[in-house]
Formats: structure tokens, C-alpha cells, sequence
């Protein structure tokens, strides 16, 4: 039943009447979730710049090839270049739009897949700004949401609304999400931590489309604002639809890959 | 909607264009020189985009080199061709029919530098593409594709015509109306003659998959930018309609960054090299009366290579280890030299690898494929590189392993002067072994592994010689009738070994089982690893991690186990700090239950720049000084060792 009214909800137009927050809120997230359905897979390389609050920076390189599943959440495995301490490392996630994702760790020098705990997903990844649970695959299920308002941003029409985790093991109470309107692209996330305070702001910069359909940041900076350090993640070299297939996302694929 | 599938086979007719069985061909002109009809035919190819074919033949008593293009047998088609032809200006054709033996024709490719086009715009219901260039070799494609620095996606696409296949350099799609931007900017680049493919129904970039393309060639690439293959982008109108099925290809492989793939055998050779010196301090001269002093270096090289867009890898790791005082650990292995080949559902590796079985910290009781390195480490984590077969099925319910071993490796032990040693020295010269094939026996394995949402399995055994072995005492005689110093001398048993190991999540607990039985070696015996990990994300307030591992060990032997983890607790604490400079600490204290001894370790590693790292270790056990392990009292040690990446 609530499945038929969420469907029904997303077939009406916004801003229709009878519409609580809640609903509309819901309703934005899944039309932004239908807008990026279709990609099929996903290679591209990222490299991630940590900054400290003197400005100081440090350099990681790795690949992400990712597997749309339908009907699920998505597969992925990533995989260190730089630096070589940790290159060939890597991470197989499954990730699951209801219930715990399945994640395997690979540690190229003692060449053993290790299954590690998804629910420690607060923390940081790799000693950025990011933790594991921010770059995990955003289903739609992961959150209840609520509409806030219009407002803004960059001179971009956005919808506001505030998204709470439904897993506990989450390190945050809530989210603030600024979603522009004419292409439901995430544009800004607020983080608040488990005091409810304001831990990190997220922003998405120069999206670009593929494929004539799917958009893509070059550039997402996270920005704590306790510690004043900042990690920024450059996307490069986006490729779609290249012919991946499970074979590509299994543990020998995760040991295989350097 | 649109149905898609007829969509594409249409276009794919359209750009194959396959010559029909009546072989009619349309004459587009007739010359008595032969450069002067490549020269026309060359414009003609700029000015139509038809496949246009040099054909020699005799009238009267002459030859006459006349320009053809096949006609197709759809009536659509034709009109179109006709259509070409006539915005080409060329008017006065004919139709000319051939016998079902086609003779040799030549094809004729558009020469860049002679091309002067006005290119026509068409209004095409979708986006057309913009043919930059057609080319018989795959290098010149290549080059032309290096060159475009276009915001457009550039791709390959190979067009087979009466036999003859060249390539041609796609830009696009482009819409109706900036397709005359992107030939002035072609143009701007010194590139001139491109012309516009169009249809009007929805075209697809079709690239003979069965064809020796190499995955570079099919691939979109973004220009300026390194090489990286990628599949051709079908022109589709993307309304959430998903089949993976229909866009299912051969996967390609990773693009490796900074590597311009240009040769057909995949990406090139990967080279990675690290060096590290190390020095341990012992804390005592201990029983043997040694140096404290240890200084050592080590070289570990890899070579990695793939092929065959991925399915095929060659790695390639030789290691060695020059140590100032202890000529056995002074030593050269090959940790890796193998073959991988990669289908859908199995996978073959070949030649000397690693392979580790196991969830447990404080011991791998299941993990039994390579030999330890002893020498390198007595903490048992260091392999030696094992000759095997591997064939590994990947099926929906789990995967399944089986391993034909060739060959034994010995294990290495320390020399006279090594540290940390036994008080006896193992003389490994002439080992005993049970097989009368000796190391040359030929072992078998198999392992069955598999997860059922939080739970994780595995299931494994083996039939082989014995890595682990048993020791005689023995007398070491230089000279006859001169009493010999004693030594212990391996013995190397065959065994049968079956192992289980399980690992299953409750909330952030991970819980772990590692439990095997052995026959051969004496009496049958069993042994068991299990206890839990659990990390505490942000401990203090911090960033960093704590992760907790205690663990119990048994063996059914009791003392008289060769092992220490007879009846002995483990606890571990692994620190990571979440730093850019990847800081960890790991302490473990190894508790014997019985006799109250018990070893503490340390190890600390930390990133120093970009290309160095640290790494601490310390050793130190206590116990009762007149028990059987109490010489390794005096051995206690601290190493530090520092790793060059380069």
C-alpha cells in the first residue's frame, strides 16, 4: 500500500496539494534516484586532496569501477594507485538498498580478502574527510526525508530538505540537501554530527552530462568545519556502459585488480 | 516509444552497408589514369561518406579505371544514396551489374589534405555524427583520434566494404545545428574534409566485436587526455529503459592511469620497484653467544601486464633479501610468476603464486598452500612463492577452487649466526621426507568458499607434504670418528589436512572460527583458532580506530605441540590513526594459559613523503627462564626498517 502511494506521489506533479513535507521530500529524492537509473556501469579515476587546516596537502589516486544492479544497491570496487604504501589496495562493496552492505577489503601484501564490518561506516575513509558511509551508494532507502523549502543556490532553483539515516550505526543525526530543480542534482549536503551539530558541508561543483543524461560532479569538496580540514575528490576520465558484468565485481575480481 | 531494436539493426545495415548478391554497383566515373581517379575518388568518398572502390578494367584496348559504389538493396537506401550523389553534384552515374565472382577492386580513402568540402548540414531527427576521417590502418585512425581535442567524445568504428574493412574517426553526436561548428573547428585544427554521417533513423556506432580490433580501437576516448578504452556509446534516447542484456560486450580493461595503450597486446608493462633497508637490535647475546647488531636489506620488484582487455594477466615479483650477519637469510625467491586467464565463470592462474585461506589474526591454521618464509619472519606471515594450477569456478553457490601443487619448497631456517634462532640449529641440507618423489611431489588442494549475507564459509583440503615440519635430533660429524655438533633435521610427512573457517557479523562484532584436523603426522590431531574483532570507530573523540581482536587457540596435542598456540589466549589492538600519513600500531600479547609465558609484539608503521614508510617492530617474550622455551628470553628485539617506493 505505501509502495502504490509512494508510486502514485511520484507521478503527480510538486507542489500539488495534500502533499506533506515528508511525502514531497521522498517524492524529490526518488525522482533525483529515476533521473540516474540506466547508466548500466562506470569506470573513472579519482584523486582525493586532503587538506589540513594550515593547507597543507596530501595526494591519493584510485580507480572506481561501479555495476548498476536493479531492483538493488549498486556493486563497486575501488582500487589505490598512489600512494604505494597502499597501492593495489582495494574494496569490493555491495551495497544494498535495504539491510547492511557487504564489503571485503583486499590487502595486496598478504593477499588475503578480508570481510570487514559495514557498520563501522562513520568512519573517516582513508584518513579524509570523508567517511565510509558518504561515498557508500546513496539509495533512496538509506533515509527518511522531509521537505524544507525553495531556496537558491549559486543562482540554482533548489529544493532544501533534510534527510535522516535509518541506520543507527550512522555517524549522523541528519542531513541538509540543496537539490537544484531543473536536474535534480545534488548540489550541497550539510552534515550534523550525533550531537546534532553541524560537522561538514559537502559541495558538488561542474557537473557535467553523459551520455546525454546522467550528471556527474568533476569536483566534490568536503569541508569540516570543527577541524578545518578539507578533502576534495577530482573525478577524471568518466567512461559509462563499458561492458562490465558481475564477473567484474567478485572477490578474484577484487584480488586480480592492481 | 520507439522500438529500439530495429533502430539499431537498420543503422547497422546502413554503416556495414553489405554488398547484396546481385552485385550491382552505381559508376560514379570513368578516368584513363589511375592516379586521376584516386584523386576523384578520394573527393568523392569526402564529399558523399559512400564507400567508393577503384575498379580496373578493360574497354576496347584500354584500361579504364572507373569509381563504383555498391547499391543496396533496401529501396531506402537507394533513395538515399541517390540523395548523396545528387547533393555531391554527381548527376551523370549508371548502374553497372558484375558477375557473382566480384574481381579485385581497390578501395579509396579519403585523402585529407585534398579535401575542399562545403559539408551540408542535414536536419536528421537525431544527432548525426561527424566523420573526421576513414583510414585502412588502425595506426593512422589512432593518430588522427590523438590529435581531435574536441569537447565531443571521439570513437572508432570499423565499416567492412566488399571485404575490405577500414576505420573510421567518429565525432559526436552532434546536434543538427552545431554540426557546422564542429567542422569549422576540425577545420580550425588543420583537419579538413570531414563530413556528416546521416540517417534518418538513430544511428549506432557499430564495432564488429569478433573482430581484431583491440579494445583501445573500439573505445571512446575523451582526446588530450591519456588513451583509456572505453565501449562506443549507443545514441539512444536514455528514458529509464535498461537492458543489460542487449549492451552486455567484453568487458574492457581498467584504464590504467598514466599508460598510453597503443599496441594491440593491451596495456603496457607496469613496473614497481621498492627497497628496503632494516636494522635489529637484540637486547642480549642470548644463548648462542651472537652480534645484537643485524643490519639487512631487501629488493622486491613487480611486473604487471594485462591483455586481451583484462582477461589475461601476467604478473611477474622476484624478491631478495642480502642480511649482514646470517647467511641463510641472505636469500632470493620468486613470490610471483604467474599467468591469470579470466572467463565469465572460472579462472585459470598458472605458474608461482600466493594464495591465503583464512579469517583468524593469531594464527592461520587453514592457510596451508605456501610455505612460510621463516627467515624472513618468524611471525609465520612472510610466503614463499608455491608452483601450482589453479582453476577457480565462480558459480552462484560459491566459489570453488582446486589446486594441483608442483613441487615442494623446503622451509628455510636461520644459519649459525641467525637471530632469533632454537638453541639447536636446523641443518636443512638433507631434509627427510616421507614421499620418495621428495619435493618433487605433486600436492593437491581444493577450497570451497561462500557468504550467506552476514555469514561467511569456507571449506578446504589438502593432500600433500606437510609445510610444517617435524624435527629429529641428530649429529653433525664434519670428520668421522670426531664427535658432531647436534642438530635438528626436518621431517616432512605427507598429511592430509581438512579446514573450516566461518566468519559471521552481529552488529560491529565479527566473529571467527578456523578449525582443522590432520592425519600423517603422527596421531590425528585437531586444532582451533576462534574469537571475535570489533572496532571502535572515533575512540576518545579522535579519528581514529580502535580495533580489538581476542582470540583462542587449541591444539589437541597439548605441550607436546610443536606450535605455540597450544592453549593460549590472544589479544590484539590495531590502532589506526585515519591520517594522511596512514599511521597504524598494532600490539599483540600472546598468553599461554598453562605455563604463564607470554610474547608481546608491537608493530607501528607510518608513511614519511610520498614515497617512504617506516615500520617498528618489537619483540619481547617472558617467561620462565629454565623452561623449554626459556632461551627466547635473550632474543627479545626491536627492527626498524624503511621501505623506498619507486
Amino acid at each position: 500500500m505505501k509502495n502504490l502511494l509512494v508510486a502514485f506521489l511520484v507521478l503527480l506533479p510538486f507542489g500539488l496539494a495534500a502533499e506533506t513535507p515528508e511525502e514531497k521530500g521522498l517524492a524529490i529524492a526518488e525522482e533525483a534516484d529515476r533521473r540516474d537509473q540506466g547508466w548500466v556501469d562506470m569506470q573513472v579515476t579519482m584523486s582525493m586532496i586532503l587538506r589540513n587546516a594550515r593547507g597543507e596537502e596530501n595526494h591519493r589516486e584510485m580507480r572506481l569501477k561501479s555495476l548498476e544492479v536493479p531492483e538493488d544497491g549498486d556493486k563497486s570496487i575501488m582500487v589505490f594507485d598512489t600512494p604505494p604504501n597502499v597501492q593495489g589496495t582495494g574494496l569490493l562493496t555491495f551495497s544494498h538498498k535495504v539491510g547492511d552492505d557487504d564489503q571485503w577489503l583486499y590487502l595486496p601484501a598478504l593477499k588475503r580478502v578480508k570481510r570487514i564490518a559495514s557498520k563501522n561506516k562513520s568512519g573517516p575513509f582513508v584518513g579524509s574527510e570523508f567517511a565510509f558511509e558518504d561515498l557508500s551508494s546513496q539509495e533512496v532507502e538509506k533515509y527518511s526525508y522531509k521537505y524544507l523549502r525553495d531556496e537558491s543556490l549559486n543562482g540554482l532553483d533548489c529544493f532544501v530538505s533534510e534527510r535522516l539515516p535509518t541506520d543507527r550505526y550512522s555517524g549522523y543525526t541528519r542531513q541538509i540537501t540543496w537539490i537544484d530543480k531543473e536536474h535534480y542534482r545534488v548540489q550541497k549536503v550539510d552534515y550534523y554530527d550525533r550531537k546534532d551539530k553541524l560537522l561538514k558541508t559537502l559541495t558538488f561543483n561542474n557537473y557535467q552530462q553523459y551520455l546525454g543524461k546522467f550528471w556527474r560532479a568533476d569536483s566534490m569538496m568536503m569541508v569540516n568545519h570543527v577541524n578545518n580540514k578539507s578533502t576534495e575528490l577530482l573525478w577524471k576520465e568518466y567512461s559509462f556502459q563499458t561492458g562490465l558484468s558481475d564477473r567484474d565485481f567478485n572477490k578474484n575480481a577484487l584480488q586480480r585488480t592492481r | 516509444m520507439k522500438l529500439r531494436l530495429p533502430g539499431s539493426l537498420l543503422a547497422l545495415l546502413l554503416i556495414a552497408a553489405p554488398v547484396s548478391a546481385e552485385h550491382s554497383f552505381e559508376v560514379l566515373g570513368s578516368f584513363l589514369e589511375p592516379e586521376t581517379a584516386r584523386k576523384e575518388g578520394s573527393r568523392f568518398v569526402a564529399e558523399t561518406g559512400l564507400e567508393i572502390l577503384l575498379y580496373e578494367t578493360p574497354v576496347g584496348e584500354r584500361l579504364q579505371y572507373r569509381l563504383l559504389t555498391s547499391i543496396p538493396q533496401d529501396p531506402v537506401y537507394v533513395d538515399q544514396l541517390e540523395q548523396r550523389l545528387a547533393q555531391a553534384g554527381l548527376a551523370d552515374t549508371w548502374t553497372l551489374r558484375l558477375p557473382d565472382e566480384l574481381p579485385f577492386m581497390e578501395t579509396v580513402f579519403a585523402e585529407l589534405e585534398l579535401v575542399d568540402v562545403n559539408t551540408v548540414a542535414f536536419a536528421a531527427p537525431q544527432g548525426n555524427y561527424i566523420v573526421a576521417g576513414s583510414f585502412r590502418e588502425p595506426g593512422r585512425a589512432d593518430a588522427l583520434v590523438e590529435r581531435l581535442s574536441l569537447l565531443n567524445p571521439v570513437s572508432i568504428v570499423r565499416v567492412d566494404v566488399s571485404g575490405a574493412s577500414y576505420q573510421r574517426v567518429l565525432v559526436g553526436p552532434v546536434a543538427a545545428d552545431e554540426e557546422a561548428s564542429v567542422i569549422a573547428r576540425l577545420v580550425a585544427q588543420g583537419i579538413e574534409g570531414a563530413w556528416v554521417l546521416r540517417s534518418s533513423e538513430e544511428v549506432v556506432p557499430y564495432v564488429q566485436e569478433n573482430q581484431d580490433i583491440t579494445p583501445e580501437l573500439r573505445g571512446l576516448r575523451m582526446p588530450g587526455k591519456p588513451a583509456t578504452p572505453k565501449a562506443p556509446t549507443p545514441v539512444r534516447e536514455y528514458e529509464g529503459d535498461y537492458n543489460p542484456a542487449k549492451l552486455k560486450k567484453k568487458s574492457t580493461p581498467f584504464p590504467t592511469p598514466g599508460a598510453t595503450s597503443k599496441s594491440s597486446s593491451g596495456e603496457p608493462g607496469r613496473w614497481r620497484t621498492d627497497i628496503a633497508p632494516e636494522f635489529r637490535i637484540f637486547n642480549d647475546p642470548g644463548l648462542n653467544d651472537l652480534d645484537e647488531f643485524y643490519p639487512s636489506v631487501s629488493i622486491q620488484t613487480e611486473y604487471y601486464k594485462t591483455w586481451n582487455g583484462g582477461s589475461d594477466i601476467f604478473a611477474f615479483v622476484p624478491f631478495y633479501r642480502w642480511d649482514g650477519q646470517d647467511e641463510e637469510r641472505t636469500h632470493f625467491d620468486i613470490r610471483e610468476l604467474t599467468w591469470v586467464h579470466v572467463s565469465d565463470d572460472w579462472e585459470l592462474r598458472t605458474g608461482i603464486q600466493k594464495v591465503f585461506w583464512g579469517v583468524t589474526e593469531s594464527q592461520h591454521l587453514v592457510d596451508i598452500v605456501n610455505q612460510t618464509d621463516n627467515v624472513e619472519n618468524p611471525d609465520g606471515e612472510e610466503k614463499l612463492g608455491q608452483p601450482m594450477i589453479n582453476l577457480s569456478l565462480i558459480r552462484d553457490w560459491g566459489v570453488l577452487d582446486f589446486y594441483v601443487l608442483t613441487g615442494f619448497r623446503e622451509r628455510n631456517f636461520p644459519g649459525e649466526k641467525g637471530r632469533p634462532r632454537l638453541p639447536l640449529l636446523v641443518d636443512d641440507s638433507e631434509p627427510v621426507y616421507e614421499s620418495s618423489a621428495e619435493q618433487y611431489r605433486t600436492d593437491f588442494a581444493v577450497r570451497w568458499t561462500n557468504y550467506f549475507g552476514e555469514l561467511e564459509v569456507g571449506l578446504s583440503h589438502f593432500s600433500g607434504t606437510s609445510r610444517e615440519p617435524r624435527f629429529q635430533a641428530d649429529l653433525r660429524t664434519d670428520e668421522p670418528g670426531i664427535p658432531g655438533e647436534a642438530v635438528l633435521i626436518p621431517v616432512y610427512d605427507v598429511i592430509d589436512q581438512t579446514g573450516f573457517d566461518a566468519q559471521y557479523f552481529v552488529g560491529d562484532w565479527a566473529w571467527k572460527l578456523e578449525a582443522i584436523t590432520r592425519s600423517g603426522q603422527g596421531d590425528r590431531f585437531s586444532a582451533a583458532t576462534f574469537g571475535f574483532e570489533k572496532t571502535f570507530v572515533g575512540i576518545l573523540g579522535t579519528r581514529g580506530d580502535l580495533g580489538v581482536v581476542a582470540e583462542y587457540l587449541f591444539d589437541d596435542r597439548g605441550e607436546d605441540a610443536p606450535v605455540i598456540g597450544e592453549d593460549d589466549v590472544a589479544l590484539g589492538f590495531r590502532y589506526t590513526v585515519n591520517n594522511p600519513s596512514d599511521t597504524t600500531a598494532l600490539l599483540v600479547w600472546l598468553y599461554d594459559v598453562d605455563s604463564d609465558e607470554y610474547l608481546m609484539t608491537l608493530e607501528a608503521s607510518s608513511r614519511i613523503g610520498a614515497s617512504w614508510k617506516m615500520i617498528l617492530e618489537a619483540s619481547m617474550f617472558n617467561g620462565d627462564p629454565e623452561s623449554e622455551l626459556g632461551f627466547f628470553q635473550d632474543e627479545d628485539f626491536i627492527k626498524l626498517e624503511f621501505i623506498r617506493y619507486f
